[in-house]
């Protein structure tokens, strides 16, 4: 068990990077730095000094959480971290899933922003609380068990919304677009935050004034009519309607308690613009 | 003023034609003689920028310059930046370039704004040009 300790500083002799220890087992390991440019910490070491810092990594198999974003890492190989629950690889030219996560106790991926073509079947076995897939190539999504709380699969090459999202009754976030979509064919009742853009959608759809949620980013579709008592999501505090059909808003609207708001590229009347900007012009981000 | 961009980004190498100012590709020789440059960048995946432009600012050596930032993306509503202008401007200013003028975040999806872009260079770039 003291090895952990060892092979943290010979990773720490290597480059920069934070971790976490339990008595003395490795349990957390982070190559991403807020404060840099880049973010991630190897990002610009060599292909071969890449591989001698994760042959290190590969050594701490008590990890339980590992952040490897923004590395440009474009491959990673075979590992064996059986207590693995949070693992997030996103930005690092990856071109597929590596095959011994199937392996983890996976609570959270997120594999976004990456060259992905396929997603493997064995991702419908993981624990998934949360999983972000979106800026891929993917273009079939397995279904995924039901213990999925935030789901991102935003831009890639889907051809539909896959109809097992409306069985995620856990979903706290969901995030998609880019995609053939008109209308939602189920509700959603935990929703604190919906991001659903580029889509050929016409309404935000009444079943998320039911939900408790935040915020919902709805830009670029074809929205002409909100729901008429939207004015009861007491919690939403950001919303974006940028660029959309939205010629007027329901009374109820005025009621919101927004901090961010943006109608940019809407095509009210003068008249209607003007009641909301009298209304919200004094909030924290607001654009009309 | 001249224009810092590269060809092989379709949609910033056509904003930066249609600006009417010189414009350099950044893999090829820059002419360092201006004191201001406008970098017309895209921005890639999670916000970051294209390798080209991580590797020219790696290697960037001239300092004390000024800069305009136009910054291309894809815009949600309620953005204050797409991303790569942050990076961008951090390198510079580490260089000790100045900012000439606020970033410019330019719509390019599912289309480039135009609008925008002709009004932001009515009132931006040519009050930098006179």
């Amino acid at each position: 068990m003291k090895s952990d300790i060892n092979v943290f500083n010979a990773i720490r002799k290597l480059c920069y990077c934070t971790g976490a220890f339990e008595e003395d087992r490795c349990v957390s390991l982070d190559f991403t730095d807020e404060r840099s440019v880049y973010t991630g910490t190897i990002r610009h070491f060599s292909q071969t000094e890449k591989q001698e810092v994760l042959s290190l990594m590969g050594r701490l198999q008590n990890l339980e959480r590992l952040n490897l974003k923004k590395n440009q890492l474009f491959f990673l190989g075979e590992y064996n971290f059986p207590n693995l629950k949070w693992l997030d690889i996103s930005s690092n030219s990856l071109d597929r899933t590596p095959d011994w996560l199937q392996r983890c106790p996976l609570e959270h991926l997120d594999l976004g922003a990456n060259n992905i073509e396929k997603l493997p079947d064995w991702l419908s076995l993981l624990p998934l609380k949360t999983l972000k897939i979106h800026k891929n190539k993917i273009s079939h999504i397995p279904t995924i068990r039901n213990t999925l709380e935030c789901f991102n699969f935003y831009l890639n090459s889907i051809q539909s919304v896959p109809d097992f999202i409306y069985d995620l009754e856990h979903l706290t976030y969901l995030g998609f677009g880019a995609v053939q979509f008109r209308e939602f064919n189920g509700v959603f009742k935990k929703l604190e935050w919906l991001s659903v853009v580029l889509t050929q959608l016409e309404e935000l759809p009444q079943f998320l004034v039911d939900c408790p949620i935040k915020g919902i980013r709805a830009a670029k579709n074809k929205i002409k009519l909100l729901p008429h008592n939207i004015g009861d999501l007491k919690r939403l505090k950001h919303l974006s309607l940028y660029s959309n059909d939205l010629v007027a808003v329901p009374d109820s609207f005025f009621d919101l308690n927004l901090q961010r708001l943006d109608l940019k590229k809407n095509p009210m009347s003068p008249s209607e613009a003007a009641r909301v900007v009298n209304n919200f012009s004094s909030i924290e981000y607001f654009q009309i | 003023m001249v224009i810092l961009t590269c060809q092989k980004w379709f949609n910033s190498y056509a904003v930066a034609s249609s600006i009417g100012i010189p414009v350099c590709d950044i893999e090829f020789p820059i002419d360092w003689s201006q004191d201001t440059y406008l970098i017309v960048v895209p921005t890639r995946g999670n916000e970051e920028i294209p390798g080209e432009m991580e590797f020219f600012l790696n290697n960037l050596v001239v300092e004390s310059k000024k800069y305009l930032i136009c910054e291309l993306g894809n815009c949600f509503g309620c953005d204050e930046s797409f991303g790569s202008a942050k990076i961008v401007s951090r390198v510079l200013e580490s260089k000790n370039w100045s900012m000439a003028g606020p970033i410019f975040s330019l719509d390019t999806v599912p289309s480039i704004d135009w609008n925008e872009l002709n009004l932001w260079i009515q009132n931006e770039v040519r009050h930098q040009c006179v």
